[in-house]
Formats: C-alpha cells, structure tokens, sequence
C-alpha cells in the first residue's frame, strides 16, 4: 500500500448506538437501519452534491449515449459510447465523462465518489452478464447490451444494481471506521473472515432491498424519456436519485423491524 | 470550526482578499533570508553539471515548493463523518511572484497545473501570478556543490530510500551499469546517517557507476507542521528532478514504484479519493509530463518502470542483482519523525505492513530482520482500534483479490481502476488483463507470506501463546475461541426499540413533508414516498391549508409558486434586473399591458429584496394577488384562467389515478399509497367534468379539501 489514511466514528450517541449494536451481535438488517439513521446529519450536507447528480444522470444516459447518431455530434455531458468495443470501454467512458465534468466544475467529494464507484460497477456488472459466455463479446454485442439499457425491464435490473450499490458503498463508508477494529478474540468478529461475513451479508441484505426500486425504475425512464422527450434533465435525474436512495432506505428500515420481530 | 479555504499570499506579496471565519491567510516566504518559513536547497549536486535553466523551472521549483508547504501547514478533516468528509478537500488560493509571468498566466499552463495537483491532492487550487521583482535565480537553489567526475549523466532517478527506489537504483546502476544521478529528499536530519549509509552500500555495489546523490532539504518552520498527509510531495519532488534532469540535458524523469502502490486500490469503503495516495498512479505521472513539457517547451517523460512489478518482485530483483545486504538499510517506513536506529520501523503503517509481507512472500527474512520492527507484523499485538483497522482491511483485500476471474470483475470490485486504464501502454483489453494479473499475483504473495509465518509459528499458534490481536490470530482465529458477541441483545438492541417506538406514527396521524427532492407520507401512521411532482405540492398546500372558500387553480398556484407563478407571466428574468419595456411587452407577456406589466415587476422585485421591512414586502405581496385576481377576470395571466385550471386538474387527476394503481414493488399493491389516493378522491374538491367525486361548489376550477373528523395534516 502506498500511505493511507483511515478514519474512525466519532463518538457520538448515534455513532456509539451503532457501534453497540454491531458488538453485541447484532445481524446486518439491524446494523444497517441504525446507521441509515446515525448518517442523517452527513447526509444533510450532501443535498444537492453535483457528483450524485451527475452519477444517476448519465445512468439515465447510457442507452441514448451508444447510439450510432452520437457518434459525430457532441454528446451531452460527454458520454460516448456508440463505438465501444468492449464493456471496459463503457466502463472508461462512463468513469471519464464523470471525471471530465465534476473536475471542469471542481466539485468533488466523498459521496460523488461513492456515487461514481456504484454507477461504474454496476453498469460493468450489468453489460458483462449480457456478454456471451464463452466468445469473446463483439462490438455488435456491447452496442445490443448498452441500447437495452434503455429498456423498461434492463433499466430496471440496472437501477436496482446501482441503488443497491450505492446504499452498501454509503454504509461500508461509515462502518468500515469501525468495523475492522472489532476483529479480534472476544470482540465481535473473531477472525478477519467473520468480518468478511458480515459484509457480504451486508451486501446481500442491501441487494435484496433495493428490489423495491426496480419496478418503479423502470416505468419512471419510460415516462420521463417520454415527457421530456428522450431529453431527461440532470434535475429530474436527481429527484429519481434521491427517492430511489430513500426508497432503499425505507425498506432497510422495514427489514430491520421484521428481523428484530422475528 | 475547523477551516478550509486557505489564502497563501507568497513571497512578500498580500492577499487579495482578507480571511475571515472560515478563510485564513497563510503568508509563505521562500526568498527572505532568515525571515523565511520555507526553504529548498539542492544540496550536493556536481558544479560542472549546473546550468542556468530557463526561468520557468525557478518558478516551477518556487511553486512546488510553496504548494508543497501549504499542503503541510493546513489540516484535513480529522473525524470528518457527519460532514461526509468535506473537510478533507481544502481550498486553496496562491498569490506567488514568478520570473516569467505570462506564461503561467496562460490558460494552458493554469489549466494543466490546476489539473495536476487537483488529481493528486483532492484539494482546489487557484493561483494568481504576478511578475516578480529580484527573485533568485537558480543558483540559489543550490548549496554544497562538489566537484565531480565530470561524467555525462544518462538517468536522472527519484530516490526515497525504500526498497522500490533502491531496486531501481540497483537496477540502473548494478545491472544496467549507468550513470545515474539520484535525487533523494531529506525529510529530517534524523535520517542523515540512514540515507548516508545506504548510499554507501549501493556506492560500493555500483563500483565504477556509483551514482551520483543530490539530496533536496524542502523545511519549513515547525509551526507549519501541521498535517502529516503530504500529497502533493511527488510533484515537489518531480519539479525538482526534472529541473536537475534538464539541467543536464534530459528529457526523462524515472520513478520507481510497484504497481500495486502506484494503483493503491482502496483497502475498504471509506478509502475515497486521496485517502490512498497517487504518488505514482499513472494519470499522475501524465499529468505531470504534461506540465513538465510545457516548462521544458519540449517533450519530457516521466516513468515508472516497475508498474507491472508487485513488490515482492521489486525485492527478488534486488536479491538477484546480488544485492540483498542493502535490503536492511533501506526505509520504508512512514513515521520517520518517530525513527530510531533500533527499531526503524514501526510495524503498523500502511507501508511498514507492506513491506514486511512481501519480505517474507519473496523469502527475504535473512535480510530483514524482524527484530528492526518496533511490532512485529504477523506477530505483534495491536491493541488499537487503528492497527486492526489497517491489517485487517489488508487482508481483507488480498482475499478479494484472490477471487476476482476477469477485468471487468475487477471493476466492478475496485472501479478506481478504470482511471489507469488510458494512461498505460497497451490495448484496454490488454491493460485491463495486466492490471488484473498485477493485483492476483500481489494477492497470492499476501497469502504465501501468511502461510508461511503460519508454518513457523504453528506451535506458538497451537499453543495460544501469540497475542490474541496479532495479524496471524485475526487471520486464523485461536481454533476454538468464541465471539464475545451476545445473542443479539443488549443496550444497543434496546436503545434501537426504544427508537422505533418512539419514531411509530399513531393511527391517527396524517403528514406530508416535503425532504429533498423527496415527499414523506404518513398517512393514519404509516408512512410512504411520494415523487417530488408538481402535483403534491398542490396537494400539500390544500390539505393543510383547506380554504373555507374553493380558491380557483390559478391562485392556487399562485399561492403554492407564489413569486414563481409572477415569473412564469411576467417572463424570465423580470424579478430581478429584467426589461421588458418596448410596446411589444404586450405581446410577450401573454397580454398583460405594459403598464401591469411594469407594476407587477416592480411589486415582486419589492417581495424578494430583504433590505425592505417585511411590512412593505407582505403589502407588495397582497398587492401583486389583488392585481392577478382582478386580471383573471380576463382570462389572460399566463395563458387564462382555463389553461390554469387544466393544468391543475390534470396534474392532480394523474397524481391520485397513480396514487390509486400504486405498487409496493414487491408485486403486490401499496395499500397505503392506494388508500391515500382513494381519500383524495373522495375528500379533495376538484372540477368534475361528469365523472365520480365531488363537482367544484359554484365556481368552476376551483379546489378546496375538507377532510372527514379527526383528519388534520400536519408538517
């Protein structure tokens, strides 16, 4: 590792409840809600934060973005992706055109970043699992994948990837201050692979969350792209954002009384 | 409150501006003799190879070093999470005088330098230059020079001392046989002897091709020393060789790093941006050529030859060149102002961590002994938090690693690394398959490394005699140890229930709350979203405010948009500063006349200015209704009172037809969302055009709401 620079959870009533719940056992769903309740005042200061905006505006992008009509006209936003060869390309354009703008308006911060880190995963994850097998995937095959992109039930599927990227990104960033610490005999995870655990099902429990976003998704893309015209704006980007996080957020929220019910 | 925008006024000049609360000024001074707070010198350089550079490299050396400074004397966040870390970027404003001023006033030069330190740093830089008056030139950068060999220099290499510059400087100099200059920076006069030893030891490998070392002194006063984070010190450092490479008549700077530093991939979640260092990250090291080239008026690299190399392999390269005693002298340690000859290196960075482990994966030990370390890495206990932090997010990332099959696997894992892929040599698929083959190897030399300590301490393992908080015990557990973790109860447990009971909505409340970019429905205690639309807010407004009298949809909107609803009919811009005054205002503003036209301006003007008493704007406000009202008698404010009311009405319709066909997004219907737009139906007065639900009482287009008992909204 080159220099690194870790942080803790400052200790706070909210912060401490979390810690708390984590050392006496608690399982992910728990351990998720309470945090999504201690980062209220960190999320405060992310309202209109210009990497998120801009994250779940060339989600919305995408499909329109790879076709051939782009190819010489300048592409809103710099997204270009109708001559990529390769889902690796998609993912370098897509990390790029969010680089280009949020440097060109220097307005980065952690969030963006967590922003930009689920968009480009899950747009990676989303186009590999349509690329054949066992060939190599043809440029016709990416140029097929990224256009269904544009599609009620692929941008559906590629949303809840992101919401629930997102969601587990903005919780590790903040467990992740405390939860390596708790590694070790008679603490909360013995051995570095329970911590692993853990995490995983973190993961999990935020992927099945956000299943409640992919219905809504998209119809929303098919409304929007019909009312503005197949010129979705970054604002009305960012209203799906916010709700489709705070959506994820209610069903952790409601997943977490189920489970302590149980 | 801890600051973040910082005004650094250089070399005798002022601020521009003053600091205040959150803005403070910090003068920096180079150039003022023992007034100065910063210093760089170049110390031990041959005199035969000094030239007067360009003065543009001057300015380059003033600039790095005065960034550099800056970078030091101000603190990041420290325990920056209910900001989301925004404390961790600063802001800064230079004001420096340079010797060539036009040309890093250009727009090129700016943009590019901005760019570079902006990529390496995370913070925001803005520089203003002014045309120095008597600034040094280069010689004053230089001290002690020496009379020297008087031989051509063929490589100019930046040295830190760790192991990876060292393997460079054997690769260039033992292997290679060239003749090289090496640039080291002294950080302390601590490390002096450190640093002189080892250049000793690779003097007496190299023979005839011992390198020439020419050793930076970038100081400031210790009530600079602030933060210990340094981000920007490669490009101090990468000013300072290309100049010196310049200067003896190259065109390439070399660093040497592995490539899993170079990459730094983050070991966990909250390893955002800068946290892991770009050092030599490849977008980087083009950044600066780029900048480097334009100083130079000519093409210069910058290159790191060991991008595809782990660091275990940078050690096998210094152990097959023969040279495995020097491995000892080297340094790689991060704490260097807590150094000591007997134990000089702590066993707890970042750095520390890595070395050790691919010490012991390249079967290095013989010359490296444990004992040097203040904590053994594998071995010694790490009570605090942080130590286990940063060896269990290690591991835990070689673990991950191990497992990923493709590139675009790792992607999706790591998507930091998508950034390296255009700045390296090579096909993206072909990059992406080097990277990927980079990270597995580094992954595998972690687990080798564990095993093998595992092997040697197995009795000591069985025995439950290592410390319990060791890397090996939190790795392999103690074969039978439990977690203190209770069967999910306790305070914490409590303390949630106790939240949630608190939090529960009585089945007799009614809320609908407008967060950001968001509407929060409670509706009889339970709660849903709703999308921000037009509509709700409408909505929103009729509920809690349900007039005794139906109010038509224009006022409605106008009460709900207010001065946005003026706006919209007087044209854009006519709140503040517009003009519309020629005589076909009557025709773009839909009809108003000029004169209403002007009046409503200046009235809405009135309602936004706060330098007025709120009495004089409150009148303003209740003028601009009585005037709308008396318009839309006519029909003409904003395309008429009908166009209004159609808007409302369709708005509203579609908002309670979506609200009744509601999903849950499970599959099933969302009873709540459905039931609230059932009660909108019944209870919320609206045009009707010969379908179900309450026709408008007398006034066509006009809304109100009244609810049935014990139904009050609340914010």
């Amino acid at each position: 590792m080159g220099h690194i620079r870790l942080g803790r959870l400052p200790a706070t009533q909210w912060w401490e409840d979390v810690v708390g719940l984590v050392t006496e056992g608690a399982a992910a769903p728990r351990v998720a809600e309470a945090t999504t309740h201690a980062w209220h005042l960190a999320f405060d200061k992310v309202r209109n934060d210009a990497g998120f905006r801009e994250a779940v505006w060339l989600l919305t992008q995408l499909a329109d973005s790879g076709k051939p009509s782009k190819a010489s006209a300048k592409p809103t936003g710099g997204l270009d992706v109708s001559a990529a060869g390769s889902v690796i390309e998609v993912a370098l354009a897509l990390s790029e055109a969010m680089d280009r703008r949020l440097e060109a308006d220097r307005k980065r911060s952690d969030f963006g970043e967590l922003a930009q880190r689920a968009l480009v995963a899950s747009v990676t994850e989303h186009l590999q699992k349509e690329m054949p097998p066992l060939l190599e995937p043809s440029k016709e095959d990416v140029a097929r994948a990224v256009r269904m992109c544009g599609k009620e039930k692929d941008f559906g599927l590629l949303s809840k990837s992101f919401f629930a990227r997102l969601t587990n990104e903005c919780l590790n960033y903040f467990l992740s201050k405390a939860l390596p610490g708790l590694v070790g005999e008679k603490r909360r995870f013995t051995t570095t692979e329970q911590l692993v655990q853990f995490e995983n099902a973190m993961r999990k429990h935020c992927e099945e969350s956000a299943v409640i976003v992919e219905d809504f998704s998209g119809k929303w893309l098919s409304k929007n792209m019909y009312k503005s015209e197949g010129q979705i704006s970054r604002e009305t980007a960012e209203k799906f954002g916010w709700y489709g996080l705070e959506k994820v957020r209610e069903e952790l929220a409601v997943r977490a009384r189920k489970d302590a019910a149980k | 409150m801890q600051p973040s925008n910082f005004i650094i006024p250089c070399g005798g000049l002022t601020a521009e501006r003053t600091g205040n609360g959150d803005t403070v000024e910090l003068p920096l001074e180079l150039w003022a003799g023992k007034d100065s707070n910063v210093t760089l010198k170049v110390g031990d350089f041959e005199k035969g190879l000094f030239k007067t550079m360009s003065p543009q490299f001057a300015d380059l050396m003033d600039i790095a070093s005065y960034v550099y400074c800056a970078d030091q004397a101000t603190s990041r966040g420290a325990l920056d999470v209910d900001n989301f870390g925004s404390r961790w970027r600063r802001r800064f404003t230079f004001r420096i005088p340079v010797r060539a001023p036009k040309f890093w006033m250009s727009e090129e030069v700016g943009r590019v330098l901005r760019e570079t330190l902006e990529f390496l740093s995370d913070d925001t830089f803005d520089f203003a230059f002014v045309g120095g008056v008597s600034l040094p030139g280069m010689t004053d950068f230089f001290e002690n020079l020496q009379e020297g060999t008087g031989q051509q220099i063929e490589r100019v290499v930046l040295f830190s001392g760790g192991l990876d510059s060292l393997a460079g400087a054997v690769e260039e100099t033992v292997v290679s046989k060239r003749r090289v200059l090496l640039v080291t920076h002294r950080p302390t006069s601590k490390l002096n002897n450190v640093q002189r030893n080892l250049e000793n030891l690779l003097a007496e490998k190299a023979g005839a091709f011992r390198p020439m070392h020419s050793h930076v002194r970038a100081w400031k006063d210790s009530e600079l020393n602030k933060n210990y984070t340094q981000r920007t010190r490669s490009f101090l450092y990468a000013a300072v060789g290309a100049t010196m490479a310049r200067m003896v008549g190259l065109d390439t700077l070399r660093f040497y790093e592995n490539g899993v530093v170079s990459m730094n991939l983050p070991i966990c979640a909250q390893v955002v941006g800068t946290r892991a260092t770009r050092t030599t990250h490849p977008r980087a090291l083009a950044d600066f050529e780029r900048l480097l080239s334009l100083v130079a008026g000519s093409p210069f690299f910058v290159k790191n030859d060991f991008i595809w190399d782990t660091k275990a392999e940078v050690i096998n390269r210094i152990v097959k060149a023969g040279c495995e005693d020097l491995i000892k002298a080297s340094l790689s340690c991060a704490h260097v102002y807590a150094f000591c000859n007997e134990h000089p290196h702590c066993g707890t960075c970042s750095q520390c961590i890595d070395r050790r482990v691919a010490i012991v994966a390249a079967e290095a030990e013989a010359h490296d002994p444990a004992s040097r370390y203040d904590r053994d890495v594998f071995t010694g206990a790490r009570p605090t938090e942080e130590d286990r932090m940063m060896i269990a997010s290690y591991v835990e990332r070689a673990k991950q690693l191990k497992k990923i099959r493709n590139f675009p696997e790792l992607i999706s894992k790591y998507p930091e690394v998508i950034r390296a892929v255009k700045y390296l040599p090579g096909t993206h698929l072909a990059v992406g398959e080097r990277l990927l083959e980079l990270h597995r190897k580094h992954a595998k030399e972690v687990d080798r490394a564990i095993q093998r300590v595992i092997v040697q301490r197995a009795e000591a393992l069985h025995e439950g005699t290592l410390p319990q908080d060791c890397l090996l015990r939190l790795v392999v557990g103690s074969g039978g140890g439990v977690s203190a973790a209770k069967p999910e109860s306790g305070p914490g447990h409590e303390a949630q229930e106790a939240r949630w009971e608190k939090e529960r909505e009585g089945p007799r409340i009614y809320r609908l709350t407008k967060n950001y970019k968001v509407w929060q429905l409670v509706y009889q205690g339970r709660k849903a979203l709703l999308d921000d639309e037009r509509a709700v807010a409408l909505t929103e407004y009729l509920l809690k405010n349900p007039p005794d009298v139906p109010i038509h949809a224009s006022e409605l909107e106008l009460r709900v948009y207010g001065g946005a609803a003026v706006d919209s009919a007087v044209g854009a811009g006519a709140a503040v500063g517009g003009v519309v005054q020629e005589a076909s205002g009557k025709k773009l503003m839909g009809g108003l006349g000029p004169i209403l036209t002007a009046e409503l301006r200046e009235l809405r003007a009135t309602t936004t200015d706060m330098s007025i008493p709120a009495e004089e704007r409150d009148a303003a406000e209740e003028r601009i209704k009585v005037l709308l009202k008396a318009h839309e008698r006519g029909g003409r404010l904003r395309g008429g009172a009908e166009q209004a009311n159609d808007r409302v009405r369709k708005a509203i319709s579609a908002l309670i037809d979506t609200l009744k066909a509601a999903p849950s997004g499970k599959g099933e219907p969302h009873i709540t969302l459905r039931e609230f737009g059932e009660h909108l139906e019944e209870y919320l007065w609206k045009p009707s055009k010969g379908v179900k639900g309450r026709g408008a009482l007398g006034k066509p287009g006009c809304y109100t709401y009244t609810p049935p008992p014990g139904v009050v909204w609340r914010d």
